[in-house]
């Protein structure tokens, strides 16, 4: 029955969840302590001491862990040990400024992986189908932070046509900024896409052409239009359930390069100075929205798509290269 | 002969041709003139290079001189021929460690991808064998381990365990054994429909001969295939977490290191940054590339992957 | 009809793909037109609180001035969650209660909101004099109650952690005695109070009471003056981000620092000097954090060179060299390690010669006082010469034969850029005598576990800042002193002489007594020397020379001079 599939995979996304939480507690406080981390090297035991009870490392785990748990199902992600200031408001600026770059990436993408891959996949074996394979080729291989120096070096340095780094105010003024950035950030992605659409495009030839010579007294427009219903969004769902989780995340290497102000970027610094709590948010965001995107996903699918229920699973048909 | 006696012996033939027919079509003279020549040599010179880079280097890679620092590539103006692509603010050659610095790439990667594919293979043969509910939730794992950005989980384990080479094999791992598990996986499900392994279970094979005996050898081609794919994923990986610093830590010369210490200097010495990147991309568009080249090559059906 | 499904497929993505394109469009259309939650409130402020009457009396403002540089810190506009690192901006929107001239040269009582102290016998306190008629910029005066409140507020669990370290370690508490009066007491002498409690090193600002939530101390109030911060000085904040960047605006004439020179000043935080350089060249930046490799350049694209004089001091310690198993407990070893390193080669490799003194002592930290007291300076300006011969003999008398001499770590973390360079420089210099010498780059994480355990740093030559700036309040040079386990502890000499600089009731007793233990441990080597360099900036031709390399404050940049003008 359709509810028991869709109720199972929620609590299996759930039991997930709670298994993500234990590790990023885990691994947070396994880092190094927090207190002595953020102080000054001539603090004393005493100052120690009150820094790990206002952080709150004084208590026993389990407390912490309930009291962790607590906060994050309220969203409450308490105040920045380096900087003092709530979570909250760290972190939504970044998520907002990330999450515009992964847009102009994603429509980046849109733009050059689809007439590629289509063009690929219809003019096999020629010259498009190679050039299209040999440039995701390059995008799976070449490093993002190389590319994305050189392009700054070019661009922005030498032929001084865009700007080095920097959001500049973010809105529409600024496309400039966005456009090193964006290319950056597609690479990986619009290798997969190219190469997603051009084996979906493939596949569909030649199931279609099975299909048609199957399909007598059956409506022709009706198969096909099913057909296409089907094979057209299972790559799609696939691909923005990657997409969500880079998106979500920001890509701390472009952030790094570009010097964008996004999560990204936040994220490693935190991690460099064991800022717990924006850590844990960050983490416990990404989980979460990653987590929701693939049982929506999921859900999609095997509503889509029942045999799919059974067999495989979301993953089985995007490329293993990733 | 009796009837179960010629069935026996029929499976046995079947087997037989099964095991070892891929292999035998691999080297086929016809089929070994196709080979992808420029990925194949840049190869054997990474591979060179990473195991005798020491001696091939011209210079030694940790040497400081304080006069012949950022000297451009030697074809250039300023740019010395004893250092072929220049040398880095504390004047050490590049180009010797460029040399020096693909070991430790070398050995990482092969670290994560000896793990990774043991781990993962055997994993996948387990959960496509025995199907069922063990399936289910190791193919749910494996997904949810895949889902989640790998640079943030890399960058959270370096936090918690220091960063360093083990970082990155953990790192790699991570997705790598959830690759391997799927892919053997859906080889399993099919390979275990096909009458020799009926046959063989007919004939009161346990499940672990089964496996190793049987299924394996036919899974074998696709484990190399991916191996290749995955080679160049690792590389990148080493790369992307030493340039954010979370990967094998100086002194030891990275290429990822050696792109981000670069940085700053693209503007007075571009190459600092340039050379050590293109290698990477090279050695790993001749990885990708000749992993296409053996997926085509071994099985068209794979090309779906 | 394959086409059709081609193309039907084709088209179905895209539709489905736009449409989520479309739909993320939407929502960023409408978060634009709501206010991110980390910038302030502008329309607030210029409302009630700029365009102050007084500016009128100042000559015409110039637009903006622009600096970017890796500034990793909060930019909080709240006085008491400063760090000593944000001296530069918070004096130009805050009032210090310890005045110091805006080149930084010296303590100057014409600029704080103490016109006159007086130290209490043994230096256990002082008794301050406020300055009258003075305001913060909503026009409320300055009283007594909001020095003794911004005392407490310093000293809160909710301010930052070195000042409220420093001032619960001398357990000063202050009291009103009348309207112009406040008397400060110290639990222990601490003769150094007012120098190092101003922009020398480490200022009190004076905040407004009633303005703080009615004096409440809590992080919630704390919050709320972040949020919408008040005023005392020429300029104000009226944006910022956590990390990235802080914005002031021209105010008011000020009664002590005068007009403002430039209705806006930003400041970014860029971290990567190509980034900064290449935003300098397009004229997007006036003021830029430079790069010593980078001086021939700058000058080829028309920019001047500025330095801070000793804003940064890297220096090397030997540390917990009471260990028998310690190769540097052993004061020939040490002097060993400090004879081989050639400490002009570094300055020239490293820091190009430029705007760097290697120094002998690696501690007491060259605060204002010390450097003040010739005998300082006779004791510590010169670091041991070069000589890796001698180096080889002092190894060999202490029985280390030639070539096989001990091994030895150079631990570093990142606390300044120039680390790994200066490890790497410094390995081939004690491997010519004899070291084995592995480098050793750790994390804070790591620094923090080997500092718990007491072995720790055992055969290491570790880099370090001098410590905490206002090491010499706290008291026994506390990362050092007896109780920390990293100095000498069971050197008597130093023991006693740390004990005298600590228990001082005067700044004579108190230089003089640093004086004694600087000689101490430059004679006995507890450290091969430090290196103060200068800050380097590169300055566009727009910007007037304001006289940086005459600051002597601890602060890696000083605009007073440049923006303020009296």
């Amino acid at each position: 029955m359709a509810i028991r599939y869709v109720a199972g995979r929620i609590v299996q996304a759930i039991v997930t969840l709670i298994l993500f939480m234990v590790v990023i507690f885990v691994a947070t406080r396994a880092a190094g302590d927090p207190a002595v981390l953020n102080l000054p090297a001539d603090a004393t035991a005493a100052d120690i001491a009150a820094a790990r009870q206002r952080i709150g490392t004084d208590r026993s785990y389990i407390v912490q862990f309930g009291i962790f748990l607590g906060d994050m199902a309220t969203f409450e992600f308490g105040r920045s040990i380096v900087y003092g200031e709530p979570v909250t408001d760290l972190v939504g600026g970044r998520f907002i400024a990330s999450l515009k770059l992964q847009l102009a990436s994603l429509f980046l993408i849109l733009l050059t992986a689809f007439p590629l891959g289509v063009l690929a996949a219809t003019r096999r074996g020629k010259l498009p189908d190679r050039i299209a394979q040999l440039l995701a080729a390059f995008g799976q291989a070449a490093p993002g932070f190389w590319v994305g120096l050189v392009l700054m070096a070019i661009f922005a340095v030498h032929l001084r046509l865009l700007p080095a780094g920097g959001m500049g105010t973010g809105d529409l003024d600024s496309w400039r900024y966005f456009i090193l950035p964006a290319i950056t950030t597609s690479l990986g992605l619009f290798a997969a896409m190219t190469r997603l659409l051009r084996s979906s495009m493939l596949e569909s030839l030649d199931a279609e052409f099975v299909k048609l010579v199957r399909a007598k007294g059956v409506p022709e427009w009706k198969v096909v239009w099913i057909h296409v219903f089907r094979n057209g969004l299972l790559p799609v769902m696939t691909f923005m359930a990657i997409w969500v989780g880079t998106a979500v995340s920001g890509s701390v290497v472009t952030e790094v390069v570009f010097d964008w102000p996004g999560i990204g970027n936040l994220f490693l610094s935190a991690i460099i100075a064991r800022d717990f709590p924006i850590i844990q948010a960050v983490v416990g965001l990404v989980a979460i929205v990653v987590l929701a995107a693939n049982l929506v996903v999921d859900l999609l699918y095997g509503v889509v798509d029942p045999r799919i229920r059974f067999a495989t699973s979301l993953m089985e048909r995007s490329t293993a290269k990733g | 002969m009796s009837l179960v006696e010629s069935e026996r012996l029929r499976v046995e033939q079947t087997t037989v041709v099964s095991r070892r027919g891929k292999l035998g079509s691999w080297l086929r003279w016809s089929n070994l003139r196709r080979l992808p020549v420029l990925p194949l040599t840049v190869i054997t010179i990474f591979v060179t290079i990473a195991l005798f880079g020491e001696w091939l280097a011209p210079n030694d890679p940790y040497e400081t001189s304080l006069t012949a620092r950022l000297l451009p590539p030697a074809w250039m103006e300023r740019g010395d021929s004893r250092y072929f692509l220049g040398t880095d603010r504390l004047g050490r050659d590049v180009f010797s460690r460029i040399i020096v610095g693909a070991l430790p790439s070398f050995k990482v990667a092969l670290a994560a991808l000896v793990f990774g594919s043991v781990m993962g293979s055997f994993i996948g043969m387990i959960s496509g064998y025995l199907g069922g509910r063990v399936d289910a939730i190791i193919m749910r794992f494996a997904d949810g381990t895949m889902a989640f950005p790998l640079i943030l989980a890399a960058l959270l384990l370096a936090a918690v365990i220091g960063p360093g080479g083990h970082t990155v094999v953990i790192a790699a791992c991570m997705v790598l054994w959830a690759r391997f598990a799927r892919l053997i996986r859906s080889e399993v499900l099919s390979v275990k429909e096909r009458d020799f392994v009926k046959l063989a279970r007919v004939a009161g094979a346990s499940n672990w001969r089964i496996m190793i005996a049987h299924i394996l050898p036919n899974v074998l081609n696709s484990v190399v295939v991916l191996l290749t794919l995955q080679l160049g994923f690792v590389i990148i990986l080493e790369a992307t977490l030493s340039f954010l610093g979370a990967g094998i830590p100086p002194p030891t010369p990275t290429w990822g290191q050696m792109v981000a210490s670069g940085r700053d200097y693209l503007e007075i010495a571009w190459w600092l940054s340039v050379f050590p990147g293109l290698a990477i991309a090279v050695v790993v568009l001749s990885f990708n590339l000749l992993g296409d080249w053996l997926r085509d090559y071994t099985d068209p059906r794979l090309r779906q992957i | 009809m394959l086409k059709h499904g081609l193309v039907g497929k084709g088209i179905f993505m895209l539709i489905t793909l736009l449409a989520f394109v479309t739909l993320a469009v939407l929502f960023l259309m409408v978060e634009e037109s709501v206010q991110s939650p980390s910038s302030l409130a502008l329309a607030a402020q210029s409302a009630d609180k700029s365009v102050d009457q007084s500016l009128a009396e100042c000559p015409e403002l110039k637009p903006v001035l622009r600096i970017a540089g890796h500034f990793n810190e909060e930019f909080t506009p709240h006085p008491a969650e400063n760090r000593f690192a944000s001296i530069h901006y918070t004096r130009l929107h805050q009032m210090p209660l310890f005045g110091a001239d805006p080149r930084e040269e010296n303590v100057d009582k014409n600029y704080g909101v103490a016109e006159a102290w007086e130290f209490l016998p043994g230096a256990k306190g002082l008794v301050v004099t406020l300055r009258e008629g003075l305001t913060f910029n909503n026009g409320d005066p300055i009283t007594a109650e909001d020095v003794v409140f911004s005392i407490q507020l310093a000293s809160s669990d909710f301010a930052e952690d070195q000042i409220k370290a420093t001032l619960r370690g001398i357990k000063v508490n202050a009291k009103v005695v009348d309207k112009r009066k406040v008397r400060i007491e110290f639990g222990k002498g601490a003769p150094t109070f007012a120098h190092e409690m101003s922009p020398l090193v480490f200022p009190i600002y004076v905040t407004s009471k009633k303005y703080h939530s009615d004096g409440v101390i809590s992080q919630e109030a704390f919050d709320r003056f972040r949020k919408d911060p008040l005023a005392a000085g020429p300029y104000q904040v009226v944006d910022r981000q956590a990390q990235r960047f802080i914005t002031l605006e021209a105010a008011r004439k000020d009664p002590l620092l005068g007009c403002p020179v430039y209705k806006r000043i930003e400041l970014r935080n860029i971290s990567e000097f190509g980034t900064r350089l290449a935003q300098f060249r397009t004229g997007q930046l006036d003021i830029i954090e430079g790069s010593r490799d980078f001086l021939d350049r700058a000058t080829a694209i028309g920019a001047r060179a500025a330095t801070k004089p000793a804003a940064h001091m890297i220096g090397l310690y030997f540390f917990q060299t009471w260990h028998k198993n310690n190769v540097f407990h052993d004061q020939r070893v040490r002097e060993a390690a400090t004879y081989a390193i050639d400490h002009k080669l570094i300055a020239k490799s490293i820091w190009r010669g430029v705007g760097v003194t290697p120094w002998g002592c690696t501690w007491p930290p060259s605060t204002e006082l010390s450097t003040m007291n010739p005998k300082y300076t006779e004791a510590c300006a010169t670091p041991y010469p070069y000589d890796p011969n001698k180096a080889r003999e002092l190894l060999a008398a202490a029985g280390f034969p030639s070539g096989r001499g001990p091994s030895i770590k150079l631990v570093y973390w990142n606390n300044y850029p120039e680390e790994g360079d200066f490890a790497e420089a410094m390995q081939p210099m004690l491997e010519k005598v004899g070291f084995k010498v592995t480098i050793d780059p750790i994390d804070r994480a790591e620094y923090a576990r080997r500092r718990k355990n007491d072995v720790g740093y055992v055969d290491s030559i570790m880099f370090f800042g001098p410590g905490g700036r206002i090491t010499s309040l706290a008291g026994s040079y506390s990362v050092w002193g007896p109780t920390q386990h990293w100095g000498p502890k069971h050197d008597k000499d130093v023991v006693d002489a740390l004990a005298a600089a600590s228990q001082a009731g005067s700044v004579e007793e108190y230089t003089e007594a640093t004086a004694r233990l600087g000689k101490l441990v430059h004679d006995r080597a507890y450290g091969p020397g430090f290196f103060a360099s200068s800050s380097l900036w590169f300055v566009s031709k727009k910007v007037p020379d304001w006289g940086l390399d005459k600051s002597r404050g601890r602060a890696p940049l000083n605009l007073a001079t440049l923006v303020t003008k009296r």
